[in-house]
């Protein structure tokens, strides 16, 4: 899980969140305005292909999106199948 | 016909049960239930005290509640103002105060809960219409010179000054372009339109009263699963949409992350976009996902509603860049040069003016003296701010913004605003905002090196809509100035190079 979550950062850091902020685990991403409508896809894309799961079109919102924290745990359960 | 309010009357003549409205929710309505529940609300809102000539304002996701409010508005003489439900409360807060509306439609679950308390709120009808809201305001020493019955809409947009500007549009301003788009999008009672944009948002008036003219369905998509493309892309399958009037950006995102190959989207058959230049790149990316489509480009700033169209012939090669094509017949063009007006004909170049039935006359709360040319024969002249180029073929070509505002996801935005947002926080002493390689850049001074990009972000979140917060953030010793000392935009542009 850990290891999930450092991925996640990793991209979050260098693809979508500007040098000068450092991003924690529990960093407010998507009502900060740090991810927007558009990097929220991006973002999507970036997980279906490393963790091999698929978004279902109304789950590409903020309750999933909003930390680090609930994007691994939304992933992990996606894994799991639940 | 010369109010909004007849087109259903007269499309529920002919198409009565004709389905017009469903919402995400999946409610539905079809065209005479719709004509009377629209009389219904329309006498309670006369029972409650709304008189004709009054403003009202909405803060509503889209349903078949809101529109059913806002036809009920337009049928009780009055006009609407809607209102951004995902800008930050002090946003709403100033267009409610420059409208000085009469009343405010909206859902306690959706607004600030200190958004009421901050204004002059006489009283409250909850649950006016099911779960929506009517709150009354009390402004004081408040005369209306506007009051009028012929007016529909003010629609606010971004105002250099830092204060939303509100453009009054009557039913004759809109009503040549409703009937024009409807014949030339080929709208039918056959028709199901998907309906993404706001209704802050001019693109909605096609969706919403086109639509309804040609007898076919407009399904209503809210605020938050309007920025989604993936579900968009969903819901073109699932309600077998016909129409769509976009943005480029949202066509683009849509092809991009919609998964299109997974969704039964042939339905789709005319696909319109206005808003912001298309780029070829991805009109190319478009047809090539849509290759049946009918694709129209449409121009216009909110002050004038669409006044230009150009229909993209599939059959050959993609003119780049793409058009904003001829006057639509309502409208008149011409181009201004030097202070000199001169017809569009091929190879002029210069600033795009246009007058006609759709044009408004004046604003809410700004004085629109300086928008307008006045010609020789007493015609005014709305001054668009776009610099163009007619081509070869008497087309007229976009090439950008003459002044500080530009266009993003297909929202105006006036760099000044952003800046003097920025200078609201004590330790931002200077604020500069430009618009580069498609990005929102803010520079800004900090002479106590204490404040964070977060911060600022924050507090940008709290006075502008998502659209205006700058993508970047750079921190200065001091802002360039020019010799008469007003900012070097040039000089902050090279800036970005280094």
């Amino acid at each position: 899980m850990s290891d999930m979550k450092e991925t996640i950062r990793n991209f979050i850091q260098s693809d979508i969140a500007n040098d000068n902020e450092s991003i924690s685990y529990d960093t407010p991403l998507m009502s900060s305005g740090i991810i927007d409508s558009i990097t929220a896809l991006q973002l999507v894309s970036f997980l279906e292909d490393t963790f091999k799961i698929e978004f279902q079109p109304h789950e590409v919102d903020q309750e999933n999106l909003e930390t680090i924290d609930t994007i691994a745990k939304f992933v992990a359960s996606k894994q799991s199948g639940v | 016909m010369s109010r909004l309010e007849e087109i259903i009357e007269n499309t529920a003549k002919v198409f009565p049960h004709n389905k017009a409205i469903e919402d995400y929710e999946g409610n539905a309505i079809d065209y005479s239930s719709l004509e009377t529940n629209i009389k219904r609300v329309s006498n309670n809102f006369q029972n409650i005290g709304i008189k004709p000539s009054q403003s009202v304002s909405f803060i509503l996701s889209k349903n078949v509640d809101s529109i059913l409010c806002l036809l009920a508005v337009l049928h009780s003489e009055c006009n609407y103002i809607p209102i951004d439900e995902l800008s930050p409360p002090k946003r709403q807060i100033s267009v409610i105060v420059e409208s000085r509306c009469t009343a405010l439609l909206f859902r306690e679950t959706s607004v600030d809960s200190q958004l009421l308390e901050s204004l002059p709120t006489a009283r409250v009808h909850k649950n006016f219409l099911g779960d929506i809201s009517l709150a009354f305001f009390n402004w004081e020493n408040h005369s209306d010179d506007f009051a009028s019955k012929n007016l529909a809409t003010i629609l606010f947009t971004s105002g250099s000054t830092g204060i939303p500007k509100g453009v009054c549009l009557k039913h004759e301003n809109m009503l040549p372009f409703i009937r024009w788009s409807k014949n030339i999008t080929n709208l039918t009672e056959q028709s199901r339109v998907i309906s993404i944009a706001p209704l802050h948002f001019d693109l909605s008036v096609y969706d919403i009263f086109s639509t309804l003219m040609s007898g076919g369905c407009v399904y209503l998509l809210p605020a938050k699963e309007a920025k989604n493309p993936m579900l968009i892309s969903m819901l073109l399958e699932k309600w077998s949409i016909t129409h769509i009037y976009t943005t480029p950006t949202m066509l683009k995102l849509i092809i991009q992350y919609g998964k299109v190959e997974k969704y039964n989207q042939t339905h789709l058959k005319n696909i319109i976009f206005a808003g912001e230049q298309m780029p070829v790149e991805t009109l190319q990316n478009v047809i090539n996902t849509w290759p049946d489509g009918n694709y129209f480009n449409f121009y216009g700033p909110t002050e004038t509603n669409v006044i230009t169209h150009y229909q993209v012939d599939t059959s050959l090669p993609i003119e780049n860049p793409i058009p904003i094509g001829i006057e639509c017949p309502y409208a008149k063009c011409k181009i201004l040069i030097d202070n000199v007006l001169y017809f569009v004909e091929p190879h002029r170049s210069g600033e795009l003016v246009a007058c006609g039935e759709s044009m408004f006359d004046q604003y809410k709360n700004a004085s629109s003296e300086h928008v307008f040319y006045l010609d020789e024969t007493g015609n005014k002249w709305y001054k668009t701010g776009d610099s163009v180029e007619i081509n070869g073929n008497g087309q007229i070509i976009y090439k950008g913004r003459l002044n500080r505002m530009v266009k993003r996801h297909g929202y105006r935005v006036e760099l000044d605003e952003i800046a003097k947002a920025m200078s609201t926080l004590d330790d931002v002493s200077d604020a500069a905002v430009i618009f580069a390689d498609e990005k929102l850049v803010a520079f800004y001074t900090d002479s106590n090196f204490n404040i964070s990009e977060i911060e600022i972000r924050k507090h940008l979140g709290d006075l502008l809509p998502v659209y205006m917060i700058p993508d970047k953030f750079v921190k200065i010793l001091e802002l360039p100035k020019s010799s008469n000392h007003k900012i070097d935009y040039q000089k902050l542009n090279s800036l970005l190079d280094e």
